[in-house]
């Protein structure tokens, strides 16, 4: 877990992260009240109304949240440092853009972009090493999923091409 | 008692055909392999590889999924102790002597103890299982939706009370869990609910999907941001290392008794393994003559938690079996298996479903045989894994992940719910929330509605309902308690 700024590095403090996490509980929160006040909260023929469950959930999340947030409002300490946040943005950043993809080019063409630039750019391998094992794996994940299991992938024009 | 003695019999009988024993070591080795990896743990793992049984007979089906649990649950052990590195959180408690114990040299003695401990304490909690599930079961065949309710609010209560950490941040992650459950379609009315006009958001959230985020994907952005220094010495186990731990370990065997009762009375609350690792290494510290020597390598400090640990993941099966409620998220994605291979979880399974219940629990015996000889031998292989460099393993696990969250509906949009679970599940720990409850609530969120809206429905809105029927006013009384006497305590040492 997050320790005390050793060596000097910059860091993110925790109380802003906590309080923007406490929000955002809250606004879900906030969100489920709402939508139970539409559907009622109140008594029906057929017993408690569709609202009524969410209702309490919500309104507990809600006070719960204003609650966290305001011990966060006393919290000291670090959330992460810059570095470690840029580790795991160097993570994050490809993920989104390989979830974004995968709506427009199916699931094994990102799937194989993404391997190479990890085992080439993350790893530091060459372009020989990172083509093999992201063919291989991709290639693995098609025979294994498509044909042993019949469980069909989601695939983009380049599949369709091949007459997939 | 005869009857289920015959029933175990006839399950040994589904369980060891050939077909049933190659899933069960398919099982296992995948278990460990995931199990060692760091962002696939076993209910994530199962999360995953769960849609690839769809097509399975059920009993298989179950038998290769819990083994790849028991395997997950050995391989942990390996990390913590060549690595320093807990693949599970109830690892933690290994690492404190496990990894002394590896750079004194004395790595297959660490390893062959946690095996063992693991072994036996699993051995342990399965005969509790085989001897109470039964039961257990045949009581809850009478209960109504408050008895029900009053269950699920006891596993629910145990977390806040017994949980450790913010108790306002277990009831945050709870109810966020809640509110989840509650999105799509209401069952009883057939009212669409929190979808605010999305087409998208009708299916709900499925909580493997969010499994595999908040499980398999923070998992990978937390192990990245430590580096990944793998640094950590090889093992090999010899027969006659075996031999020789097995001695020891035998003239500890109050001490693994007593970890054994500890992991299995927490396992059954969904507060679990980890706490009871924790509870037991601190008890055995407090009562041992040499207890300044534990955290420099003591082998007692293996034993305790590794053996609370097992006891503890392995009974938490036993609510999931007799009462259809999980005692810890890895039993919780077992019992979405349940519901996709068309079985209903609760007590009537040991009534309509005796192949399956007894099938599952012959093999959790022979699995976990099977399963200590197969990481006594193959330590080195496993261990090699970690020499795989995390850049590789990054992108496989997040691959993975995307196919794992897609197959659960063959919906795409569940890969960005994954992605964004995987994100919020990374701030969450870092600001220590607990997952734990989160997942739970998910699972449990509608079926815990539905036995509060129909015991009110009963009472025609009278809360009292649940302090008259003597089952659910026991049941309501402990978990009040569970839920404030920590806290009392904890006020008390504060003012005395």
């Amino acid at each position: 877990m997050a320790n005390d700024g050793e060596g000097g590095d910059r860091a993110v403090s925790r109380r802003p992260v906590e309080i923007v996490f406490g929000g955002l509980t809250g606004l879900i929160g906030g969100l489920a009240i709402i939508d139970a006040l539409r559907l009622g909260i109140g008594w029906a023929s057929d017993g408690p109304r569709a609202g009524f469950f969410p209702f309490i959930v919500g309104s507990i999340l809600l006070a719960v949240s204003i609650a966290n947030i305001v011990i966060a409002l006393r919290q000291t300490g670090t959330f992460a440092k810059v570095h470690e946040l840029k580790m795991v943005a160097s993570l994050a950043v490809p993920a989104t853009l390989y979830v974004g993809a995968i709506p427009f080019l199916g699931i094994f063409v990102p799937s194989a972009l993404l391997l190479i630039g990890f085992v080439r750019v993350l790893g530091g391998y060459g372009w020989l090493t990172a083509l093999a094992i992201a063919i291989g794996s991709v290639a693995l994940v098609f025979v294994v999923f498509e044909f042993w299991f019949l469980i069909s992938l989601p695939k983009g024009p380049i599949e369709t091409l091949l007459g997939f | 008692m005869a009857a289920d003695l015959s029933s175990l019999m006839h399950g040994f009988a589904v369980a060891l055909q050939w077909h049933n024993l190659a899933f069960m070591l398919l099982g296992l080795v995948l278990g460990v392999i995931i199990g060692v990896l760091p962002g696939l743990g076993g209910a994530n793992g199962i999360a995953i590889l769960l849609p690839l049984t769809f097509s399975m007979e059920p009993v298989s089906a179950i038998i290769m999924l819990s083994c790849i649990y028991w395997g997950a649950l050995f391989g942990g052990a390996i990390t913590s102790i060549l690595f320093n590195i807990p693949g599970e959180p109830w690892s933690v408690a290994t690492t404190f002597d496990g990894y002394p114990m590896a750079r004194m040299g004395k790595a297959a003695e660490a390893l062959t103890t946690a095996f063992t401990g693991s072994f036996v304490g699993a051995l342990f909690a399965i005969i509790i299982i085989t001897l109470v599930a039964p039961s257990v079961a045949s009581l809850a065949l009478r209960f109504g939706p408050p008895e029900l309710f009053a269950v699920m609010f006891l596993a629910f209560a145990a977390f806040v009370g017994m949980g450790g950490g913010s108790p306002l941040k277990t009831v945050a992650a709870m109810m966020i869990g809640f509110v989840l459950a509650a999105v799509g379609l209401d069952t009883i009315t057939g009212q669409l609910r929190l979808t605010f006009g999305s087409t998208e958001l009708i299916r709900g959230f499925d909580f493997l999907v969010v499994v595999i985020g908040l499980f398999g994907l923070s998992e990978v952005f937390l192990s990245i941001e430590e580096g990944l220094a793998f640094r950590g010495g090889k093992a090999r186990i010899t027969l006659a290392d075996v031999w020789r731990t097995w001695k020891i370990f035998a003239s500890h065997w109050a001490l693994a008794l007593r970890s054994c009762v500890i992991g299995s009375l927490m396992g059954i609350t969904p507060a679990g393994a980890t706490p009871a690792s924790f509870m037991s290494y601190g008890i055995a510290k407090r009562t041992s003559a040499d207890g300044d020597t534990f955290g420099k390598g003591n082998i007692k400090g293996v034993i305790a938690p590794e053996t609370a640990a097992h006891a503890a993941g392995t009974s938490a099966l036993l609510p999931m079996l007799a009462l259809g409620i999980p005692g810890s998220p890895t039993a919780a994605v077992l019992l979405g298996g349940l519901m996709m291979w068309g079985l209903q979880p609760g007590p009537m399974l040991f009534v309509e479903q005796k192949d399956f219940v007894w099938g599952l629990i012959a093999s959790m015996y022979v699995g976990n045989v099977v399963g200590l000889f197969i990481v006594l031998a193959c330590v080195p292989w496993f261990a090699a894994i970690l020499r795989v460099p995390f850049a590789i393993i990054a992108g496989l696990i997040l691959v993975l992940c995307a196919i794992g969250a897609f197959t659960v509906k063959n919906a795409e949009f569940d890969i960005i719910t994954m992605l964004v679970f995987g994100i919020v599940g990374y701030v969450m720990k870092k600001l220590d929330y607990p997952l734990a409850p989160l997942v739970l609530a998910v699972v449990l969120g509608d079926r815990t509605e539905q036995a509060f809206r129909q015991s009110l429905l009963l009472s025609q809105g009278d809360l009292s309902i649940f302090a008259t029927r003597p089952i659910t006013a026991g049941l309501m009384a402990v978990a009040f308690a569970v839920l404030f006497l920590p806290r009392v305590r904890r006020f008390r040492q504060r003012t005395a």
